[in-house]
């Protein structure tokens, strides 16, 4: 399945039509499931899972322009031949180790989303993924995570966690200040962990860093008991998990997903994407793993009736020079593709792919703000009202399906 | 069983409100044999008011000393300090304090700058690596240093002005300068203020990391003239705009000299127009605006009240800080005059801020480390449990420094500290045991023998640096722990666990284990979680470090 960029294409229309008709407005936002008794109502019955792809992802070796000539030019020593390319038509194909997804690509279940980027590109790892995980400009320095800004306003003491990193790795987007976030490699030794905490009454004339203490053991003991409940009833999705670092995490992924731990973002990381050198064989390894876990994610979260309440977004902090190096690998780059995945997802391309022939010293140039992924996710998805200070006012991506299926929570528990 | 919580309660009431108590604990650590007679203390003993001058510290009060100042004290340490004086005390850690550090210099520090460009040049990528690891070596040399300084005193104060006067290693790029850096935290670390904020201003971490050798005649960059004011000289609300873009016109033409390393004034890059800065109007350079600011009686508010948040609590008293700020400058901006006021004061001791600070990573690690003798462990452990709990030495978040206070604690970070103690620990004895067996542990019998234990344990004994030196490459291999086998943990296990178990039989003893004063060694408050009483052994140590007061200071 094949489908034009131009499908997607914004019809800004329909938000302006309130403006025009002074008492419409009720009417079209109630129409719109976004009045107030509704907001945030999708934070309990939908979960953003994001993958960090850490290193910076060789885009132009993942979604392959192959057939624009420049490619093999710019790459002729680790360009992919037709061979390990899976055509996806546009004259985009990608890297035949991202197989496992082909199911999903054919359900119509994955959307590309072309040269991501932003302005005055940083280059640095450090820098660049503080810029992806903020939100911020290139210049401007921003500390908590925009997912964190996004669910500021948001809290809801009935969630097992605001946020739940599998397997290591920062809390990236989701740092900041009065979030409950947990960093677990899986449910089982947390709650092992958790257990050892001992209950605490609070103290009577508790200073405040004291109070402060106890209060997170007190996160910590419930976030545990909720996990600890939810996981023993939860059903067998019977998925086995490719025996991978990032398959076993997807796996602890699915286990709390399927058995209805309530949280609305997990995140998940994939390390080993810097290929300075010898990239070839790297790469394709990583995507491998990559996508054995994303598809084996997907099988569970199908078999048990969640997919359609799920979506699943990488990210990473850049791609890579589209000129390849001298040691078969390449160096820091810019815009790269990313992959949107999930049962509301609108299966195709999205964006246009950064011209080959319009390089900024063997940079690839963004097309799309990487925030308007962001106004995606807390427009669209969650169904938020938005924030200045989450997608600083970029545009959603059409790129869900318009009446996607929000079922209620169907766990019941 | 008895519940901890009661008989701690129990001491708690004795050796806070009478000072009979206090030197009760002090008296029964230096001779059991008085102990009975001042045991049964009699109500007007309790109600004696001791002047504070003469008043022994006791364990409670070496224990917040120490803790606020030191990252903690060991078991002889805290023996010392609880028999002096405040004022005895406050001059013996004072007179700890050094200019400069133990710890042999990593050996590429003695690279000039221009074998340093030579070697990028030759291979950009081979490069980047070499300094990925040499920016690692110093993380580990700095670390061997806070585990091993005979004045952690010196180290706690670098580390406030790494805080205060920020640059992050990502920026720099070059371990060089902020080697350089952290020796001139060192040199004026509790020295002049004056000298620390010229020669920050012209330091070239500080250049690179402020973009100060960005800044040019025509095209001044303001970044180091706006943080001077707000961040390192004067806070929010002393100057103006205006004030900061004349300033940037001052630091313009500043660079990094490419062969001292070291900075310089390009006279035609500078601005060398009249500027009016903070109220007063010259033909101002660099050193110029940095006077301005340390003439301000602002200055001194701001250091005084950011000594208070480092070393009483995170609200700061006006009225006191403002005393400690004039008093600082009567001393013409001594640091260590302003520490030895605040240290004296009775607003240092006072019970109402005691507890009230939450511990770095650097203060539980470094700290716990040090309290339990095992300053020995391969820095490179300690190094990693520090970032695993939130601070990148070298790297702190952002301009402004690590937040700390509450920031330091959330679900993730809070779990991380404790399998910090209760799993990290005794790893770092595994190590410890593997690297340095005891006598003991070498014959495989008598197991009690804690006083060839404690001598092997000194870590003077390692720590023997010749001045000029440069650490060799294979003492950095051992502060870079290798990853132990399986096999090789379980079979070390049993001795570490015996080692652990000597050390808590050590303490007790030097507590003639009396009821349950040594708590008070560890804990700046009454602990909040029950105990088994039972429990005995490393076990019961272990118990204690998890109660959450021991997060506090």
């Amino acid at each position: 399945m094949t489908l034009d960029r131009r499908a997607f294409l914004h019809l800004g229309g329909a938000s302006f039509v309130p403006w025009l008709i002074p008492g419409v407005e009720l009417w079209a936002m109630n129409e719109d499931s976004t009045d107030k008794s509704t907001i945030g109502a999708r934070l309990q019955d939908r979960i953003l899972i994001l993958v960090e792809l850490q290193g910076g992802n060789d885009g132009l070796n993942t979604v392959v322009p192959f057939r624009d000539e420049r490619y093999q030019q710019l790459r002729p020593k680790i360009g992919l031949k037709p061979k390990n390319i899976i055509d996806l038509g546009s004259h985009l194909g990608i890297n035949s180790a991202l197989a496992p997804l082909t199911k999903a690509w054919e359900d119509g279940d994955a959307c590309w989303i072309l040269g991501l980027g932003y302005p005055k590109p940083n280059r640095s790892h450090f820098r660049s993924i503080e810029i992806w995980e903020t939100g911020s400009d290139s210049d401007e320095e921003i500390t908590d995570g925009w997912l964190a800004r996004m669910l500021k306003d948001h809290s809801d003491s009935r969630r097992a966690a605001d946020g739940i990193v599998i397997g290591g790795g920062d809390t990236g987007p989701l740092f900041g200040d009065d979030l409950r976030v947990l960093n677990m490699d899986d449910p089982e030794d947390f709650s092992k962990q958790a257990r050892t905490v001992p209950e605490v009454a609070q103290g009577k004339d508790a200073r405040k860093a004291l109070e402060h203490l106890i209060e997170v053991q007190k996160d910590i003991k419930k976030a545990a008991g909720i996990i600890d409940e939810k996981i023993k009833s939860g059903p067998d999705h019977g998925v086995r998990f490719p025996d991978t670092r990032f398959g076993r995490r997807c796996s602890v992924a699915a286990d709390l997903i399927t058995s209805g731990v309530p949280c609305p973002v997990i995140k998940l990381s994939i390390g080993g994407f810097d290929t300075h050198s010898d990239q070839l064989n790297k790469h394709s390894r990583l995507l491998a793993e990559l996508s054995g876990g994303l598809a084996a994610l997907r099988q569970a979260l199908l078999t048990t009736g969640i997919w359609d309440r799920t979506l699943i977004s990488t990210y990473s902090e850049f791609g890579r020079r589209a000129r390849e190096n001298g040691s078969q690998g390449t160096d820091h780059g810019t815009a790269a593709p990313h992959l949107l995945l999930g049962g509301a997802v609108k299966g195709g391309f999205s964006g246009r792919y950064p011209d080959l022939g319009k390089l900024n010293k063997d940079d690839l140039v963004h097309t799309t703000d990487y925030r308007r992924l962001y106004a995606t996710i807390e427009q669209k998805w969650f169904e938020l009202s938005p924030r200045d200070d989450v997608a600083r006012g970029a545009k959603p991506l059409e790129i869900l399906k318009t009446a996607a299926k929000s079922p209620k929570s169907n766990s019941g528990k | 069983m008895i519940h901890l919580l009661s008989v701690i309660d129990k001491i708690r009431k004795k050796s806070w409100i009478s000072i009979a108590a206090i030197l009760f604990c002090t008296v029964v650590v230096a001779s059991p044999a008085i102990t009975s007679s001042l045991t049964d203390d009699s109500p007007e003993k309790k109600k004696a008011e001791v002047d504070p001058k003469t008043k022994l510290l006791g364990i409670d009060g070496a224990r917040h000393l120490l803790d606020r100042t030191v990252f903690g004290g060991s078991p002889e340490s805290l023996n010392e300090y609880a028999k002096k004086t405040r004022k005895e005390a406050v001059d013996q850690l004072l007179s700890t304090l050094r200019v400069d550090a133990v710890t042999p210099l990593p050996s590429w520090s003695q690279k000039t700058p221009a074998e340093v460009r030579k070697l990028r040049n030759q291979n950009r990528a081979a490069f980047g690596k070499k300094r990925r690891q040499w920016e690692n070596e110093l993380r580990i040399w700095w670390t061997r240093e806070l585990l091993s300084s005979p004045s952690p005193l010196t180290e706690r104060l670098v580390l406030l002005w790494h805080g205060h006067f920020t640059s992050e290693m990502q920026k720099v790029r070059s371990p060089h300068a902020m080697l350089k850096q952290n020796n001139l935290f060192r040199t004026h670390a509790a020295g002049d203020y004056n000298k620390l904020l010229h020669a920050v201003a012209l330091d070239p971490a500080m250049i690179l990391y402020l973009d100060t050798h960005k800044s040019k005649k025509g095209s001044p960059n303001e970044n180091f003239a706006r943080e001077l004011f707000e961040l390192f000289g004067l806070g929010e609300g002393h100057y103006t705009e205006r004030d900061i873009k004349e300033a940037a016109s001052a630091f313009t033409g500043y660079s990094i000299n490419p062969e001292t390393g070291n900075a310089r004034l390009i006279p035609r890059q500078h601005d060398s127009r009249r500027k009016t800065v903070l109220g007063r109007t010259g033909n101002f350079k660099a050193p110029d605006i940095v006077d301005s600011v340390l003439s301000k009686k602002a200055c001194s508010e701001w250091i005084a009240q950011k000594f208070w948040k480092e070393f009483v609590s995170p609200t700061p008293d006006e009225k006191v800080v403002s005393k400690w700020a004039a008093q600082f400058r009567l001393s013409k901006l001594s640091i260590r005059s302003l520490l030895e006021t605040i240290l004296l004061s009775e607003t240092f001791w006072s019970q109402e801020y005691r507890g009230a600070l939450i511990k770095s990573p650097v203060d539980l690690v470094i700290g716990s480390l040090r309290r339990l003798n095992m300053s020995e462990v391969p820095a490179g452990l300690a190094l990693r449990s520090i970032s695993r709990l939130g601070q990148n030495l070298f790297d702190p978040p952002n301009v402004a420094g690590w937040p700390g206070g509450t920031d330091w604690i959330d679900a993730t970070t809070l779990l991380n500290r404790r399998r910090f103690i209760s799993e990290q620990l005794p790893t770092g004895m595994i190590y410890l045991v593997r690297s340095k067996p005891t006598k003991t542990e070498e014959k495989q019998k008598d197991s009690e023998n804690p006083e060839a234990d404690a001598e092997s344990m000194n870590p003077d004994g390692m720590m023997n640096p010749k001045m000029g030196e440069s650490m060799s490459d294979d003492a950095m291999q051992k502060e870079r722990p290798q990853r132990l086998r399986n096999r090789e943990m379980r079979r070390l296990r049993p001795q570490a666990s015996a080692r652990l178990e000597q050390l808590f039989q050590q303490f007790r003893q030097l507590f003639m284990s009396d009821t349950d004063a040594w708590i008070d060694w560890w804990l700046p408050l009454k602990p909040v979680t029950d105990a088994d009483h039972d429990s005995i052994g490393f076990g019961r140590l272990k118990d204690v470090l998890l109660d959450p007061t021991f997060q506090l200071k």
